[in-house]
């Protein structure tokens, strides 16, 4: 058996994702062998063991071909719609070579490029007006301050776990013996 | 019509390539690591910059974020004229641009360089910002130096006098203990203590902490909060008494909801004759559902709030015979490997004191001796440092550390 079917098709047919007639190939071909068979059973049990994991909060039962049909229904809707209203199309260029008005394109093209190229250098901490709080966490690889989307992390060195501590009135600490030099470090972050 | 059809090309390919230039200019710029970190020693720092090296410094993109990874090490020089060693050096780190209302710090306690002598310090830093986000340097300054005689220089930013203070006077305590060991049971007997402290240090469990100051909280977990109406459980400390400790934990509370803890408040009382204090700390021990019990910090109290008095100051003491009441702003959240801790109980004893005169208290090692619950507090910086010792050098390198000072 050296043509086997990829994981991911392996995945869908675990899932019950794939179409009839592919459907109908990969179980012809996970019949006959023993590895895919393994797969597939290693995919389903991987399912179901997400699905409890997430209880409550799992994702509702889908329909998922409908839900395709549906949406294929509309984008068809959509464009006999468009047709039905679309004027001739004009023509851009009308047989005679006008510079002005290619020049014209030109610094229109440049100038909405530019424009999305420079919003994204602009400084733009805050974008939403919301204030963020800074908040400060620990965990095994160090200490870290968070102001929304940004943060500090002071690491310990040599990914050595180091002995935490947190004051209440807004530090968290961590110490550790570097393994190289055998001296101690601290390491803290604040928030205010 | 070559014209023609060119047209539209260059309607695409200039933009774009326009574009590219611009992306790498920014990114060549955003590359030069080296120049995102500003170090400022003040001129007359007794402790000076020799060299520093960036290490494996880089940047990188990260879906919509960029991630500069600062692996620095620092080289700085004892230039003290008075000829003291220095003991604790603790740098403040800052970057603004990346966390404006937060910062930190870090330090070398436990060292000990006499004057000319040169040390280095480690700076492992991870910045996150989005991409969208300006760019600004890290800044390490020096926020403070303490000196064997427990003379200070420094901004003192970060309190950081008082931190290596307690460290130092932590570390005498602690070098005192195991001399005397020596002195009476001999090397077999300080083998056997080490051993106790390396056994008592790695039964240390501990729990990952986040910690916000109240009514700050935005976005999902204020909405979170918002949504949640469950009443918070009001729960009382439980405190232990220190037969030497000059400041008494009178009552405290806190609300407790699953593995949130919200405005803890501790009643203390000065029990010392003459003296005022400053700053008084109270070790919290939390015990989770299971009774498991783990030292997760400190609600400290600087500027303690004299009930006496009004209101709570940087400046504020407790007088000599009053009370005080410890209340940080603050929302703490356990968890451990990921998964929330829910909280059942808390314990305090006061751990840290530091009177109006600078002068600090802390635990000896019989009050650590006296209950089962202080084998929760983490050992010194000092201690860490001796049991790193005679694990990987073995009993004489410790002994030979212990005859140094």
């Amino acid at each position: 058996m050296n043509n086997h079917p990829s994981d991911t098709d392996l995945a869908l047919l675990a899932g019950g994702d794939c179409g009839r007639l592919q459907r109908f190939l990969l179980n012809r071909h996970v019949s006959r062998c023993g590895d895919c068979r393994d797969t597939v059973a290693s995919f389903a049990e991987l399912r179901s063991e997400s699905l409890e994991l997430a209880g409550d909060n799992a994702m509702p039962e889908m329909e998922w071909n409908q839900l395709a049909g549906e949406m294929r229904a509309n984008i068809r809707l959509g464009l006999a719609a468009g047709e039905c209203v679309a004027e001739a199309p004009a023509r851009i260029f009308s047989g005679t070579w006008k510079p002005r008005l290619a020049l014209g394109a030109v610094c229109v093209a440049l100038l909405v490029g530019a424009g999305i190229f420079l919003r994204g250098l602009l400084p733009n901490d805050n974008p939403s007006g919301v204030v963020h709080a800074a908040t400060a966490e620990s965990n095994s690889t160090g200490v870290q301050v968070t102001t929304g989307a940004s943060s500090m992390t002071l690491m310990n060195h040599a990914g050595v776990a180091g002995d935490q501590t947190v004051s209440s009135d807004g530090a968290i600490r961590a110490s550790y013996v570097d393994g190289e030099t055998g001296t101690v470090t601290v390491t803290s972050v604040y928030v205010e | 019509m070559w014209n023609r059809n060119v047209i539209p090309v260059l309607l695409m390919v200039l933009p774009a390539a326009g574009l590219i230039y611009a992306q790498q200019s920014a990114g060549n710029s955003s590359n030069d690591a080296s120049s995102s970190v500003k170090i400022d020693l003040p001129a007359d720092s007794p402790v000076t910059l020799i060299s520093y090296s960036m290490g494996q410094t880089r940047l990188t993109a990260r879906g919509g974020a960029m991630v500069l990874d600062l692996d620095m090490s620092l080289t700085l020089r004892n230039n003290d004229s008075g000829a003291r060693s220095v003991r604790d050096v603790m740098l403040l780190i800052t970057a603004q641009e990346f966390t404006p209302g937060g910062k930190g710090s870090v330090a070398r306690p436990s060292i000990d360089v006499p004057a000319g002598q040169n040390f280095t310090l480690p700076i492992k830093l991870r910045l996150i910002r989005p991409v969208q986000q300006a760019n600004g340097p890290v800044r390490v300054q020096l926020d403070g130096v303490l000196f064997n005689d427990l003379s200070f220089y420094g901004p003192n930013r970060l309190n950081s006098q008082r931190d290596m203070t307690l460290w130092e006077v932590e570390a005498q305590r602690d070098r005192t203990y195991y001399k005397q060991i020596l002195q009476a049971k001999g090397e077999d007997g300080l083998r056997k203590e080490m051993l106790n402290s390396m056994s008592r240090a790695s039964e240390h469990p501990q729990l990952d902490v986040a910690l916000s100051h109240n009514g700050r909280a935005v976005g999902s977990a204020a909405a979170a909060s918002a949504g949640d109406t469950t009443p918070a459980d009001k729960v009382h400390f439980a405190f232990l008494e220190l037969p030497d400790a000059p400041v008494l934990a009178v009552q405290g509370q806190a609300d407790i909801k699953g593995n949130e803890v919200r405005s803890p408040w501790i009643e203390v009382q000065n029990l010392d004759k003459k003296k005022a204090v400053r700053y008084v700390e109270i070790g919290w021990v939390v015990k989770d559902k299971e009774g498991n019990e783990y030292l997760v910090g400190s609600v400290p109290g600087s500027g303690v709030s004299a009930l006496n008095t009004s209101g709570a100051g940087p400046g504020a003491v407790i007088q000599a015979g009053q009370r005080g009441r410890l209340e940080p702003d603050a929302t703490l959240k356990f968890s451990h490997a990921g998964r929330p801790v829910a909280i059942d109980g808390m314990t305090g004893f006061v751990s840290q004191v530091e009177f109006a005169d600078g002068k600090v208290w802390v635990p000896s090692r019989k009050d650590l001796d006296s209950s089962p619950l202080l084998r929760t507090m983490l050992p010194s910086t000092e201690e860490q440092r001796l049991l790193d010792v005679y694990a990987k050098q073995g009993l004489a390198a410790l002994v030979s550390d212990l005859a140094r000072y």
